[in-house]
């Protein structure tokens, strides 16, 4: 779960980038997170990931409160979470099978174990034929697929997707938000930031606008842009 | 790490390395000159017999004091008419009526303190004068202090320039490797577990930097030796002992090196790394 109570970040002094907002996702959500750039989104995530702090409020995610969470006890938190990036963040020299493994290793998981997992979410996202196949070696939608399980390999509680169809085209944006979609069905909080209107409409769902630092919509939208009047 | 950092690390310690085999020469070529400074006490001309080993005992009883060796007037005429070389036959009538005194050849511990040695000895109730160098011992102690602070100095300054030069190379190094380390801390690694294998990696280079230091330190350090002792004879020249054969000290010299070698290669390499930690 995901609660954020009068949240304010400031990076400068007086300038807050975040200014005291209130967003609560619970359990096995799927939410999107559209605004303009510079709106606040990214920071809004960095936020979630404690990788910045909060200057004001609380932050609650997967049950560790981020305002007093200690530097050592970060890594323990972050592996609660998995994380897609726009621009993938894989290691290109390793395969695909080494760059979602390397996520088990961080945790010292059994090697038996790594190899059972990293095969299960590669076939989650249908990649088996390319397991040896480098990330320079795949398409765009590929290799965010692999971002994709490699954010899956350590059965994170919550997924967060920012700007994941950013470098892909718009089919296969449907089809990562598609894959995002029945992940979440199997019961991972999703909290997907973008900033593609069409694809919130086309899959719907809670939405949440952020503009200037503050939400200005907070609903579930079904098909309807009406929460694109409110942005300015 | 690659072979860059390597050979930056590698020619880092042999500036370091071979400084200090420069320093440690020339503190034995100044200790060797300081050890051939006697002094020179010579006696009344009414101390004799037995006068002559009490006055030897009291010398030694003095704290500076390394050797003391009786020279008996007798042979110090021999000595001079020996160095008269065809002109024997003019010193031959001084046999029937030497001139010279009996004498203590000295040589002293510390030589910084010879002017209170030669103060003690003048005390004595047998001596009737002291020949001392003590301006040569004067100017040679100022000469081992100034080439230690400089020693010092320089080789202070070189391992600073080789830590940045290190700490440099190594952030280079692992700035290409900052996505890596970026992705490790988004899913949960802990610092330590990003920075063993940079650590082990910089010891690696270092034990490696080490052993390449060590292999050209001998063969440079043996062959300039060899072209120093074999061809001009310079130390004969000078009047001094040897340099310091390598043989002695090679065991030292290549620990020393293997041993600064992996931890500034180790310490560098994590403390390069701490920069991209925290995200």
């Amino acid at each position: 779960m995901v609660e954020l109570k009068n949240v304010s970040v400031a990076y400068n002094k007086g300038q807050n980038v975040i200014k005291g907002i209130d967003i609560k996702i619970e359990d096995g959500d799927f939410t999107f997170i559209v605004g303009a750039s510079g709106a606040g989104k990214s920071t809004l995530i960095k936020l979630l990931l404690k990788e910045v702090d909060a200057s004001d409020g609380s932050v609650m995610v997967n049950g560790y409160n981020l305002r007093t969470l200690k530097r050592n006890r970060i890594p323990k938190f972050r592996r609660t979470i998995g994380v897609v990036f726009q621009d993938f963040r894989l290691i290109p020299t390793m395969t695909v099978y080494e760059n979602i493994a390397f996520v088990l290793r961080v945790i010292n998981a059994p090697r038996s174990y790594i190899k059972k997992r990293v095969s299960y979410v590669i076939g989650l996202v249908g990649l088996q034929n390319k397991t040896k196949s480098y990330p320079t070696e795949l398409s765009g939608g590929e290799q965010q697929r692999v971002a994709l399980a490699r954010a899956l390999v350590n059965d994170p509680k919550l997924l967060i997707a920012d700007e994941p169809t950013g470098n892909v085209d718009p089919e296969l944006s449907h089809e990562i938000v598609g894959l995002l979609k029945a992940i979440n069905q199997c019961g991972t909080t999703v909290v997907m930031v973008t900033h593609e209107h069409e694809l919130v409409k086309h899959f719907g769902g809670r939405l949440i606008n952020i503009n200037q630092g503050t939400v200005i919509y907070d609903d579930i939208i079904d098909g309807d842009d009406s929460y694109m009047e409110e942005d300015v | 790490m690659g072979i860059a950092t390597t050979c930056v690390l590698t020619v880092s310690l042999l500036l370091v390395g071979v400084f200090s085999l420069f320093a440690m020469n020339v503190e034995i070529l100044l200790t060797s000159i300081e050890s051939k400074n006697e002094i020179v006490l010579f006696l009344k001309d009414d101390v004799v017999g037995d006068d002559i080993i009490s006055a030897e005992q009291a010398i030694k009883n003095l704290k500076n004091i390394a050797v003391v060796e009786y020279y008996p007037r007798e042979q110090a005429l021999e000595d001079y008419i020996k160095q008269m070389e065809g002109y024997e036959s003019v010193f031959e009538e001084l046999r029937d009526d030497n001139p010279l005194p009996n004498a203590f050849n000295i040589q002293i511990k510390d030589t910084s303190l010879i002017t209170e040695t030669v103060d003690q000895m003048v005390s004595f109730e047998f001596t009737d004068s002291v020949k001392a160098p003590t301006d040569f011992a004067t100017i040679l102690n100022k000469l081992k202090n100034v080439v230690s602070v400089i020693s010092i100095v320089l080789l202070v300054a070189l391992v600073a320039v080789s830590i940045i030069m290190i700490s440099n190379s190594t952030k280079a190094s692992v700035y290409t490797r900052r996505r890596e380390i970026n992705i490790m801390k988004y899913v949960g690694a802990t610092n330590s577990f990003i920075r063993t294998p940079f650590f082990f990696e910089g010891l690696f280079t270092g034990l490696v930097s080490g052993v390449g230091a060590s292999v050209i330190t001998y063969f440079g350090y043996t062959a300039l030796m060899d072209i120093i002792t074999n061809d001009i004879s310079f130390w004969e020249i000078i009047g001094v002992v040897e340099p310091l054969p390598f043989d002695n000290i090679k065991y030292i010299v290549f620990a020393v090196y293997l041993c600064i070698g992996s931890v500034i290669g180790a310490i560098g390499s994590v403390v390069s790394t701490s920069k991209h930690l925290k995200v």
